[in-house]
């Protein structure tokens, strides 16, 4: 029954998203598994984003935009254009933080684990890196390889305080939009767009 | 069985500064009772490597947790701040008393303006959420304003859950331990180190290598150090001394008789010692028990002195005066050791002189019926065909002489013997613990051991305040680059006095929230967005400031004890340096009515330089007393210039070799020189007796080298020791004690023996 039911859907999957279905390593039941290898398979990426804040301190979102960048094994840069510059780069364990104006600020990120679990909830799909991901999070995976949705919550109890979820929304192995929303109802979301 | 009841009952202590003077400066004496007392004591420096990263983090996190939980540790510490959640929220409800940035003008509108602005600008970076979560109650960041005071200097970096030290190729974690026992207890030290092991051994370590350092090791390290060096010397020894004794005597009963004056003394020394000081220490125990070996040539002396089928009165008689001479004079040298300024010393000077006189009466009073019993006697006795060629060797005698000038002029020309400056020299603990332990301490950068300022005052917020008084003037030479930082108890708490001065510079509610509402002008916050700020300013209002006593028994108070204690009469607080530039300058910068800065280096120097001084007057005495001895017992003033020229030139000789192989003399090598001196002595005044037929002349001269193999062979061996104190001691007794029977040779016999037969 349940053998019939994935090679119905299997079959029906050309229908409900036929142009990139088709593409190699897809191919099986739709898990975690099978989307981390093709995220892992992406060696380098680069991306304008948008993202909305909100705050219950605040009367209005704050909005901001720029690029990012992701390269393997485990480079994350995300520069901040507007309304103000501001580069963050995640290297191997380095956090470094640069601001017009103001010195270079570099932290670690094993003396900083909530800051690691901020950083490994977007670094680990981007690397493909599942064992990482489960050490930290429980997981659950939903929708088609066409549309899908990962959803994120921290295993350690104080890491909850600080990040309720993380959901991350994507297209085959385009993450498009990330979620964070926090138990105060802070939330943030980053919308990304693939440059070629 | 005396022996064994002897140093069981006896209290054996390895502390190096017990070792040491009493300081008789105030800085002096404060600084040996913050080393031995001082929270430092108990700490011990772990170190974990030779693994990769993860898997040392791992080890260090299983350890930290398992050490945590064992009450003989007051303090763990490995990985983090060190502080639960609930201690946390403690100390940040208490910010407002606590924080240096807690001024009134930071709660005044231009001030709360800047800060708001700053967290409209956290909001806005990638540190948002962590500025939404921290800021937004503490604007003004009262917080980690006092956060940052605490964690200065440091070569460490956090990763993992564990510290790593930074720049350094190979990984290396590390962690610190306090043991709750002190400094004093030996037994609790053990158990927290063998626990300290086990835990790391629990943890699954793999290839992983652990290190320790810090007092408590280095302690253990040189107890265990000179304990593997003297078991297997004593053993090795013993067999040489004993195939020797029974080659020349060819009996094993002769074994028994000497044994018995050689361990009574020994007995005897350190039961009354331990008696009179209350302990021994280990220094003076394991030298003392190896110089008293020396009085094995006591009965050497008897028995190789006895013809077959004499009587003892008749042997005593024949060296009745030589014998009681050295006697006398080898217990007056050493016993001078009491009046060295050094505890050790002093009880090396009563060991050796009880354990002297308790030999040679042994051998005097008890030996001879054993003697003549068992019918000792030296195999070989008869007339020496070789006597007279090696005594035409006499001819030489102005050459012996010209050499101890030649070595006085070298000595001379040198400047002197060179003394040691340096304490460590002295420490029994092995070199590579030593290392380990300032690399160590270097890279954890929490107590720079050399240089610290100590204030004294009745009660701990005296001294609080007079920190505090200082405080500017400590920042102004960090800012000057005199200093790259320093720990003080008043940054980690405030005094009393300081915290209601902050609390009454509180705005009220209301004047809080006009202010705020003007400072928010144009900015998009809503008007509860501050809310948690204003609810902890006015719970602040009313808070009642923390007295060191409220720190007690938490996170904070174990940052505290380090730094502020209490002691027999008042309080004491330590402000420690990092990278002090200038001890001079800062002495002078930081005079506070009951602070002293305290230069450990140049305290010991001082205490080592007085030394020198003092080990001189030391050595002109003992001289003069020994020359006094000899005058009255030898009579002719030739006989005694013949003697003292003998030991004169030995110790002249040995000394500039010493010198020349640039060794620098210490404490340890002034008790070594009185030995040899003590032994020269031996020999010249045996050498020097007249009127002896050729078979006596062999008879003292075969009983001589025979004592001076067992010498060589036992002191010989010593220098081939790890524990450099040992090796020192046995280089110099084993070179002095040659050169003393070559100078006793040449220079102490009558210059014509006339062979009567």
């Amino acid at each position: 029954m349940r053998l019939m039911l994935r090679r119905r859907l299997i079959l029906a999957l050309p229908l409900l998203a036929p142009a990139p279905s088709r593409a190699a390593g897809w191919e099986g039941p739709f898990t975690l598994a099978l989307l981390f290898r093709n995220l892992a398979a992406v060696p380098e990426r680069l991306a304008h984003f948008t993202e909305e804040r909100r705050f219950a301190a605040l009367d209005q979102p704050l909005l901001s935009q720029g690029h990012l960048l992701w390269r393997r094994p485990d480079l994350l840069e995300k520069r901040t254009e507007a309304p103000e510059v501001e580069t963050l780069r995640i290297s191997g364990n380095q956090v470094e933080v640069m601001r017009t104006g103001q010195p270079t600020r570099s932290l670690s990120l094993a003396a900083q684990p909530e800051l690691r679990t901020f950083v490994e909830a977007l670094r680990a799909p981007l690397a493909g890196d599942l064992p990482t991901l489960e050490r930290l999070f429980e997981s659950s995976l939903s929708g088609t390889p066409a549309v899908w949705q990962l959803r994120l919550t921290p295993r350690d109890a104080r890491m909850r305080q600080a990040m309720a979820a993380l959901e991350i929304e994507g297209t085959l192995a385009e993450p498009r939009e990330i979620r964070l929303s926090q138990p105060n109802g802070d939330s943030q979301t980053l919308r990304i767009e693939p440059l070629p | 069985m005396l022996l064994a009841a002897a140093l069981w009952r006896t209290e054996i202590r390895s502390d190096l500064l017990d070792f040491l003077p009493s300081g008789r400066s105030a800085a002096a004496q404060a600084m040996l009772e913050e080393i031995r007392e001082g929270s430092t004591a108990g700490l011990v420096l772990i170190a974990i490597e030779a693994a990769p990263e993860a898997d040392l983090a791992r080890i260090s996190r299983a350890m930290q947790a398992r050490l945590a939980a064992d009450a003989r540790f007051s303090r763990v510490a490995g990985g983090d701040a060190g502080w639960s959640e609930d201690e946390e929220a403690r100390l940040f409800a208490h910010r407002y008393l606590l924080s240096p940035a807690s001024r009134a003008e930071a709660f005044e509108t231009p001030a709360l303006r800047e800060a708001l602005e700053e967290v409209m600008r956290g909001l806005r970076s990638s540190a948002a959420p962590l500025v939404a979560r921290y800021a937004l109650p503490d604007p003004i960041g009262a917080f980690p304003a006092w956060l940052a005071r605490l964690g200065a200097g440091s070569g460490l970096t956090a990763r993992d859950g564990a510290w790593f030290v930074a720049e350094r190729d190979a990984p290396r974690a590390v962690m610190l331990a306090v043991l709750a026992g002190g400094a004093t207890d030996t037994a609790a030290q053990e158990a927290g180190l063998a626990a300290i092991t086990a835990a790391f051994a629990a943890a699954e370590p793999g290839s992983a290598r652990l290190l320790l350092a810090g007092p408590a090791v280095i302690g253990r390290d040189a107890s265990r150090g000179i304990r593997v060096d003297v078991d297997r010397i004593a053993v090795v020894s013993t067999l040489l001394v004993v195939a020797l004794l029974a080659w020349r005597f060819r009996s094993l009963l002769v074994l028994a008789a000497l044994a018995v004056p050689v361990l009574l003394s020994v007995a005897l020394g350190v039961w009354l010692t331990g008696l009179i000081f209350g302990s021994v220490h280990a220094i003076a125990l394991g030298f003392g028990i190896t110089m008293l070996g020396v009085t094995l040539d006591y009965p050497v002396l008897l028995i190789g002195h006895r013809k077959h089928g004499e009587a003892a009165p008749v042997t005593r008689a024949r060296i009745r005066a030589a014998f009681w001479l050295a006697v006398a004079t080898a217990t007056l040298g050493l016993g001078g050791l009491v009046f060295s300024g050094f505890p050790g010393l002093a009880q090396l000077g009563v060991l050796a002189a009880i354990g002297l006189l308790a030999a040679a009466g042994a051998t005097w009073w008890l030996l001879p019926p054993l003697v003549v019993a068992a019918g000792l006697a030296p195999v070989a006795a008869g007339g020496a065909f070789w006597l007279a060629r090696l005594e035409a060797l006499r001819r030489f005698r102005p050459l012996a002489l010209g050499m101890a000038l030649l070595a006085g002029g070298a000595l001379v020309a040198m400047g002197g013997p060179r003394w040691e400056t340096d304490l460590a020299a002295l420490s029994p603990a092995p070199p590579a613990s030593l290392a380990l332990d300032a690399e160590l301490r270097a890279a954890i950068g929490a107590a720079e051991a050399g240089l610290f300022l100590l204030i004294h005052a009745p009660d701990a917020e005296t001294v609080l305040q007079r920190q505090e008084a200082l405080l500017p003037m400590l920042d102004r030479l960090v800012a000057a680059g005199s200093l790259s930082g320093y720990e003080a108890a008043a940054l980690i708490l405030p005094s009393m006095a300081r915290q209601r001065e902050r609390r009454a510079a509180l705005p009220g509610a209301e004047i809080l929230a006009a202010r705020l509402a003007e400072a928010s002008a144009g900015l998009p916050f809503r008007p509860t967005a501050f809310q948690a700020f204003q609810d902890a300013v006015v719970a602040a209002r009313g808070q009642r400031p923390w007295s060191e006593a409220d720190a007690a028994g938490s996170a904070l108070g174990l940052r505290l004890a380090p730094l502020l204690m209490q002691r027999t009469e008042g309080w004491q607080g330590v402000i420690r340096f990092q990278g002090a530039s200038a001890p001079a300058a800062l002495a002078e910068a930081l005079a506070a009515p009951g602070a002293i800065l305290i230069d450990v280096r140049a305290e010991l120097d001082g205490m080592l330089a007085g030394f020198a001084a003092r080990s001189a007057w030391l050595l002109a005495l003992a001289g003069l007393l020994i020359v006094l001895v000899l005058a009255l017992g030898l009579r002719r003033p030739g006989r005694v210039a013949r003697v003292l020229g003998a030991i004169l030139a030995a110790q002249l000789v040995t000394v500039t070799l010493l010198t020349l192989a640039g060794v620098r003399l210490s404490p340890i090598h002034l008790a070594a020189l009185l030995l040899v001196g003590g032994v020269g002595l031996d020999y010249a005044l045996f050498m020097a007796r007249e009127q002896l037929d050729m078979e006596e002349r062999a008879r003292t001269l075969r009983t001589l080298v025979t004592c001076n193999a067992m010498t060589l062979l036992t002191f010989g061996l010593l220098a081939l020791c790890s524990t450099p104190i040992l090796r020192d001691i046995g280089a110099t007794v084993a070179l002095g004690a040659a050169l003393s029977l070559g100078c006793a040779f040449l220079l102490a016999a009558p210059p014509h023996p006339k062979d009567p037969a």
